[in-house]
């Protein structure tokens, strides 16, 4: 069964991204999420935008394979567009629309487009690490990070382990609820009409058998890891060492380039928020 | 109910750039009262084309009908009428003891009568569900009230298949109906198919990997490769030709072995089960 | 050398009432290919678990090249000697790319950097996989993704490989892809044992023990396994399709023995042709 699941899935190419260290990867992620939010207008956004960019060609995945990964939450940010194109308020406002409670003004519509703006930007950012890092060097990078805390006890390793088990069984679980769904509805579930009550209870059909096969192949998964002398001891070597090489410095520029742009931006140009 | 399906085309991921061709200008005709196979290997379309014939899957290009169903239609009335099509088309994945979910066996089985019967009272409820639990081969009385996953493998296939003829479909579909069970499972298993094609349902088609099982039990086949069909006719027309079947990726029927290779010296001629195949060799010894 | 020695073994899980294996004794030699057939629930399974230390026999003694699965310091050992392939390959590995899943079993033991890339090529090279290397499982047929679950098996250099019926979930290609690379892991003196209810890839082991209701009904070659027509009743097998189809030929009045292979009863019939 072949079926491209949603959001984050790994996209194997050999790219300028795709050979960074994770833990760069995930660094420079983190700076640049910061930097979406503290930009304060659309020009710092646009510097974003460009390394954003620069990220997504440098990543050789297709743009329409980061822009996807939106869809996942476009429910998120529809909503709070929504929220705020009618409840933002600000002073000496020009009123576009008003009709009963609901109001628009040109400060809240700015406004709403600036913060989904910011959701998609999110998004988007953080796609393009999923999508150019396998989840094992991820969780490797994550866990090299976290390797400080192993000091206070903290089970970094298991943790580790245990989301990129996660991560590994997503697709896994994805095509098996697939196909639930598909063999209740040829035995005549409806998932699509009745009242709220009905959907939710449409929906046991189909979650018992997922939680049900979830817990079968846990089972054996944690079977197999035993039988392949898995003991969570000390011995563990780890094959992959991560090192931080030319390209990581390279993107180290670039990450400080748009830092660097959106501070003066935020200096020099006005701020809506 | 016949099955007769005009070109149908179907891409997974259609318009995406891994879109994949799963089904290529399909033609094929399944008459009433077959026991027909469909075979191929895995990622043949053959799959595909059976989530077609209850709407599952909806038709793309090309056309398909199934008895009074044009299912390439997408007008209101098409849509409406899907509850009965798939009332009429049973479907049974591969697996299908996975997708149990209810408290008691008698709960599953009900599931899809209560989906498509809305306003049948409990008498006629009970008297489906005993009649579907009976014909499976299990004892209503004693399984109802049990908790379907403290069943056996085997049982849990059972009462999976049960779930599915009790809504009494004309046309049963069986995705690999016998993966997984032991020898003698399998067996029983195909005894009951052959029994569930002589009472409840008219037409039976199975998907299955396993060439021998196909020459032994079907009455009709068609061989998908690359998403085309390849070959259809009896088992004795399709599997006459052995090279054809090498191509499609698929293991040749022991007895058609045989005679193929046999047949400098001696002509078998049987519809390739083991044992007309049998009879068929000791006539040609006979008769040297 | 005695691989495995089972003796006297019987095991019960908490939940259930009968015991999964009783009073079961058995060897294997090494490098020898040994089937463990029977019925769903026969206890076959709960064989392999046994051998390889996932479960501790109740009564009775497991031992794996000499060592008792119920010490707890040889476990690690033991594990390390004899690695199990289980039946779904979607629900035995850790990661999501090929040669992450691989690196699992040498990272688990221990193995230094270097060795581990070396066991890497050994491994995916015995299985044939090299190609799949950077590829995500999850985009393998199911015959390519149980021979990735052989390689992660073999990257620990096992001396012994259960197939806990790895073979059903697959098509007839994928079961010869997987039954191929078992037997060509067999010349390399691997001792293997599989369990199945194919009874085609019953013929070419060396032994063939029959399990039934938890206890060992039989334990011979093939070829005395196949003769015992109540036998296979009893423990709910079948023929191999060949010989199934030599007993009808014996019904209808032509008598070619009982061939296993299709080769072997092609080979009957030829001579029986021939001399007519």
């Amino acid at each position: 069964m072949i079926k491209d699941v949603a959001f984050g899935q790994y996209y194997p190419v050999a790219s300028f991204v795709h050979k960074m260290d994770p833990r760069a990867k995930i660094l420079y992620l983190t700076a640049y999420i910061v930097l979406i939010f503290i930009v304060k207008n659309f020009y710092g956004f646009a510097v974003c935008a460009a390394f954003l960019a620069l990220a997504v060609i440098f990543s050789r995945v297709p743009i329409l394979k980061v822009l996807r990964s939106v869809r996942a939450i476009i429910f998120i940010i529809i909503v709070t567009f929504l929220i705020n194109l009618f409840l933002h308020r600000e002073d000496q406002d020009v009123v576009i629309f008003n009709w009963w409670i609901f109001t628009i003004t040109y400060g809240s519509l700015r406004f709403a487009l600036f913060m989904a703006l910011r959701l998609v930007m999110l998004i988007l950012g953080s796609s393009i690490l999923t999508l150019t890092t396998t989840p094992v060097s991820l969780t490797d990078g994550i866990e090299s990070l976290m390797s400080p805390l192993k000091i206070v006890r903290f089970p970094v390793h298991e943790l580790a382990l245990v989301m990129s088990i996660a991560l590994r069984f997503i697709p896994t679980l994805m095509e098996e609820t697939e196909r639930i769904i598909s063999a209740q509805k040829a035995r005549g579930a409806d998932f699509e009409s009745g009242n709220l009550v009905s959907r939710v209870k449409a929906l046991i059909p189909i979650l018992i058998p997922l939680i049900i096969s979830a817990f079968r192949r846990a089972d054996e998964l944690g079977d197999a890891m035993e039988a392949r002398c898995y003991t969570g001891s000390k011995v563990r070597t780890k094959y992959k060492k991560l090192k931080l090489g030319v390209n990581d410095v390279i993107a180290l520029f670039f990450v400080l380039a748009a830092f660097a742009g959106v501070i003066v931006l935020n200096v020099y140009t006005t701020a809506i928020i | 109910m016949d099955v007769v399906a005009r070109e149908l085309t179907y891409h997974y991921n259609k318009g995406a750039k891994f879109a994949v061709l799963a089904l290529d200008d399909v033609s094929l005709n399944i008459a009433e009262g077959e026991f027909f196979g469909v075979i191929g290997h895995t990622g043949s379309g053959k799959s595909t084309f059976i989530q077609h014939l209850n709407a599952l899957i909806p038709v793309e290009k090309g056309s398909l009908i199934v008895g009074s169903y044009d299912l390439s239609k997408r007008d209101k009335k098409t849509k409406k009428s899907l509850p009965e099509v798939r009332k009429k088309v049973g479907m049974v994945f591969q697996y299908p003891e996975y997708q149990l979910f209810a408290e008691t066996v008698y709960d599953d089985v009900a599931f899809g009568i209560k989906n498509f019967y809305k306003s049948a009272d409990k008498s006629i409820i009970d008297q489906k569900v005993r009649k579907a639990i009976e014909t499976v081969g299990l004892n209503y009385d004693e399984i109802k009230g049990k908790s379907p996953f403290t069943l056996s493998g085997g049982q849990k296939r059972r009462v999976a298949i049960a779930g599915v003829i009790a809504v009494e479909p004309e046309i049963l579909v069986l995705d690999e109906p016998c993966a997984g069970l032991d020898p003698q499972g399998k067996t029983k298993l195909w005894k009951l198919l052959h029994d569930i094609h002589k009472t409840t349902a008219k037409t039976v088609i199975i998907v299955s990997h396993d060439m021998n099982d196909v020459a032994e039990q079907c009455s009709k086949a068609a061989m998908f490769d690359n998403g085309k069909i390849v070959a259809v006719g009896t088992p004795k027309e399709l599997f006459s030709n052995v090279k054809l079947i090498e191509n499609a990726g698929l293991e040749v029927p022991v007895t058609c072995y045989l005679t193929d290779e046999l047949k400098e010296l001696v002509d078998i001629d049987s519809d390739f089960k083991t044992s007309s195949f049998a009879k068929a060799f000791a006539d040609a010894v006979k008769n040297r | 050398m005695l691989a495995i020695n089972i003796d006297n073994v019987s095991f019960k899980y908490d939940d259930e009432k009968r015991f999964a294996v009783e009073n079961v004794s058995l060897s294997v030699e090494e490098g020898e290919v040994v089937a463990v057939v029977g019925a769903n629930a026969s206890g076959k399974s709960t064989l392999a678990k046994l051998i390889n230390g996932l479960i501790a026999p109740l009564s009775g003694k497991v031992e794996v090249f000499g060592n008792d699965t119920s010490d707890a310091k040889k476990l690690f050992d033991i594990r390390k000697s004899c690695g199990i392939v289980f039946q779904n390959p979607d629900n035995q590995m850790v990661a999501s790319i090929v040669e992450d899943d691989v690196v699992f079993g040498p990272e688990n033991i221990g193995v230094p950097r270097e060795e581990i890339k070396k066991r890497i090529d050994f491994a995916l090279g015995a299985t044939g996989t090299e190609a799949f290397r950077t590829q995500m499982a999850s985009r393998l047929s199911g015959g390519q993704k149980q021979r990735v679950a052989i390689a992660g098996v073999l990257a620990i250099m096992p001396r012994i490989l259960i197939l806990d019926e790895s073979t059903s979930m697959l098509d007839p290609r994928g079961r010869e892809e997987v039954m191929s690379v078992v037997k060509a892991l067999n010349k390399e003196k691997m001792t293997v044992i599989v369990i199945t209810h194919y009874m085609d890839e019953v013929v070419g082991c060396d032994k063939v023990f029959v399990m039934g209701q938890g206890r060992l009904l039989f334990g011979g070659t093939p070829k005395e396994l196949f003769a015992d027509s109540a036998l296979i009743e009893k423990a709910g097998l079948e023929l191999p399709v060949p010989a199934k189809i030599a007993v009808e030929l014996r019904k209808s009045g032509v008598d070619v023995g009982l061939p296993l292979t299709k080769e072997e009863l092609k080979e009957k019939l030829w001579t029986l042709l021939q001399g007519n």
